[in-house]
């Protein structure tokens, strides 16, 4: 198989850091579709940022290791033509956009690689249809499902018809139905012989489309012999047998109606009690986010009763906009911990000096899960805490909060994510009304 | 609609409104400030759904109820109040205006905003502005996350600044790693063919501007 990329003993580390990545080695040939798992912070983005020489240029990296694109090496390429050769799919996907209307923004890219407007259209035209994304074109970001903004952002990367995509968390903060639209995305890229590179610890769903896995791991690639545990996410739900019992209610929602823009929210009402787990499951845009912050007194339903006992602690999507002070330990302090010697959370690996912006993704969400279910608060609510980890992380917060006396209530998006949550209450909220479906045994 | 006929538009009403504030208040300028009103409000009326009509009407009788509360404040306070006619002409104007700029925003794309400021030599500064609104309600979703976060943890509201001092540098980051993968290309506009709509605005638009000049005249 011709190669189209190769890349021998890569060391990558960033100024004043130890080396990111130790002597990495990787081939991709010509249709090949590659994934590589890994945890959060093992180097995933950094890998990236090395092949398409940012690691060097944007962030000021060492970089050593050859690198060679289509039988050139790197540098022999002019950086104008890597941008032509690899196309990039970032985690924020909404990040390459400068045009907020998506036409504007593809045909203007489409034009700057072209120089004619005629060729521009022709390749744009391919590409929306390619895609399926041609209904898209005169919607505005903000309108945008985050699967249609991948495959917007796809069909940006792939404007310049490179050989190598290379999609960086394609997964992230997705729903089932945006899982999906990702997935037959890469299919297509697949059977029109594009390389395909897929780093992502949600991964799944794209076992199946991928020729090859690997693992990056300790700075360095291997592969995965033993095939990871892959399919699409079941549609139905394996309930448990037994009831939850919560105690006194911390909360009590009653018959809440809000108005957010498009979003209503109807006859919604919710009671739980102290220990009792709750999951809001629900695609994106179906109001979670608002339930919670109803729930939280800042949004005020325009009908119905809100009643909290007790202090409530919320974490958002972003753990890191959580974090207000300088360390650890001043956080532990303001969430009611001021005898951080008697805690669990400094038993863990946490240095309670070091600023919380210096956590990894994982180390933050990690950190925040432990003080919430020592502190004060008798309500946890966490909007969507597994975007962004690994199944192992998602695994031990899951368990983390099921096994805590605290009341908690957690947003999901994805049915895959429902499997780490056996135990809780599962609610769908769905058309703006919210359903409850039992309490959850895995998935079947 | 073709962008010079909505710039002609626009450029209408602004004009008008321009005119309407350096005469005083009288039966012609009262005509002449509902023939603005109107036309923007029909504007709003095609570009949004029926319930946007209302809203800038209630808009409109807002700040027209507001200036003549402050009337009142002003018998009470100063004795000497203005005179109510001037109150609700001044208002209406500085409402007119308000509603134009709304108009410019609906009428004009963001890329065709970058495409006029690139024609008057401010081409990235334009550009800048297209990555603002592009980007703007993302970074406000963030920043309303931590207003929920900081009201819960009762800590002072100025730590706030904080989270959101790193995640608008994190975002920005991202911005940059963009720009060097996908470049900032100049706007490209299309070709939009005239149709009625066009006759339509053009002939609005001078209307309101012979209008004007009558006025200014009179």
């Amino acid at each position: 198989m011709e190669k189209v990329l190769r890349v021998k003993g890569l060391r990558v580390r960033y100024a004043g850091g130890g080396w990111v990545l130790k002597g990495l080695d990787f081939e991709l040939g010509k249709g090949e579709v590659v994934l590589i798992v890994g945890e959060s912070g093992s180097g995933k983005t950094t890998f990236v940022r090395a092949i398409t020489g940012l690691a060097g240029r944007v962030y000021n990296a060492v970089v050593e290791g050859y690198i060679e694109i289509s039988g050139k090496p790197l540098e022999e390429w002019g950086w104008e033509e890597v941008r032509d050769k690899i196309g990039v799919v970032l985690q924020n996907p909404r990040a390459t956009l400068v045009y907020p209307i998506v036409y504007d923004d593809l045909i203007s890219h489409a034009y700057s690689i072209y120089g004619s407007a005629s060729t521009a259209e022709r390749a744009l035209s391919n590409v929306t249809k390619l895609l399926r994304i041609s209904h898209l074109l005169n919607k505005h970001v903000d309108q945008l499902s985050g699967g249609e903004l991948r495959r917007v952002s796809i069909a940006k990367a792939l404007l310049s018809n490179p050989e190598i995509i290379i999609l960086d968390e394609p997964l992230m903060w997705l729903d089932d139905k945006g899982m999906e639209e990702v997935r037959r995305a890469i299919e297509i890229l697949r059977l029109h012989e594009v390389s395909v590179v897929v780093l992502e610890h949600r991964y799944k769903s794209l076992v199946e489309v991928a020729d090859r896995v690997l693992r990056l791991e300790g700075g360095v690639l291997t592969p995965v012999e033993t095939p990871l545990e892959a399919g699409r996410v079941s549609t139905t739900l394996k309930q448990a047998s037994t009831t939850q019992e919560g105690g006194d209610p911390v909360l009590e929602v009653r018959n809440v109606e809000v108005r957010a823009g498009e979003l209503v929210l109807k006859d919604i009402s919710l009671r739980v009690g102290r220990g009792e787990k709750v999951v809001i499951y629900g695609g994106n845009g179906s109001g979670k986010t608002t339930l919670l912050r109803v729930i939280t007194g800042v949004i005020k339903p325009a009908r119905g009763v809100v009643k909290r006992r007790g202090s409530i602690l919320y974490v958002p999507q972003i753990p890191y906009l959580y974090f207000t002070e300088t360390s650890l330990g001043d956080e532990l302090k303001l969430a009611g911990l001021p005898d951080v010697g008697k805690t669990s959370v400094d038993r863990t690996r946490f240095d309670l000096d070091r600023s919380p912006f210096t956590l990894s993704w994982g180390e933050a969400l990690e950190f925040i899960v432990e003080m919430a279910l020592e502190s004060r608060s008798e309500l946890v609510l966490m909007d969507e805490p597994f975007s962004g980890i690994s199944y192992t992380s998602r695994k031990t917060i899951g368990e983390r909060l099921l096994a805590s006396p605290k009341a908690v209530v957690v947003t999901a998006s994805s049915r895959e994510n429902l499997e780490f949550l056996t135990g809780f209450k599962l609610l769908e909220l769905k058309e703006g009304r919210l359903f409850e479906k039992g309490l959850l045994g895995g998935l079947r | 609609m073709t962008l010079a006929s909505r710039l002609l538009l626009v450029a209408s009403v602004f004009l008008g409104v321009l005119i309407a504030s350096s005469t005083p208040p009288g039966p012609a300028s009262w005509v002449y400030l509902s023939a603005i009103a109107f036309v923007e409000l029909g504007v709003i009326k095609v570009l949004n759904k029926p319930g946007t009509i209302l809203r800038a009407l209630v808009f409109l009788c807002f700040f027209v109820l507001l200036s003549l509360t402050m009337r009142l404040i002003g018998i009470f306070l100063f004795n000497n109040p203005l005179n109510p006619a001037t109150t609700v002409y001044a208002t209406l104007l500085l409402v007119e205006a308000f509603l134009g700029i709304t108009m410019l925003l609906q009428l004009v794309s963001p890329s065709e905003l970058v495409w006029l400021a690139g024609k008057v030599g401010f081409r990235e500064a334009g550009k800048v502005l297209a990555l603002v609104l592009t980007h703007l309600s993302s970074i406000l979703l963030a920043y309303s996350e931590v207003y929920v976060v900081v009201k819960l943890k009762k800590t002072r509201s100025i730590l706030a600044l904080k989270p959101l001092l790193v995640y608008t540098v994190e975002y920005g980051g991202q911005i940059n790693e963009a720009i060097h993968l996908y470049g900032l290309p100049d706007p490209v506009l299309g070709k939009t063919p005239p149709s009625w709509r066009d006759l339509l605005a053009t002939s609005i638009s001078l209307a309101l501007i012979l209008a004007g000049i009558l006025l200014l005249l009179r």
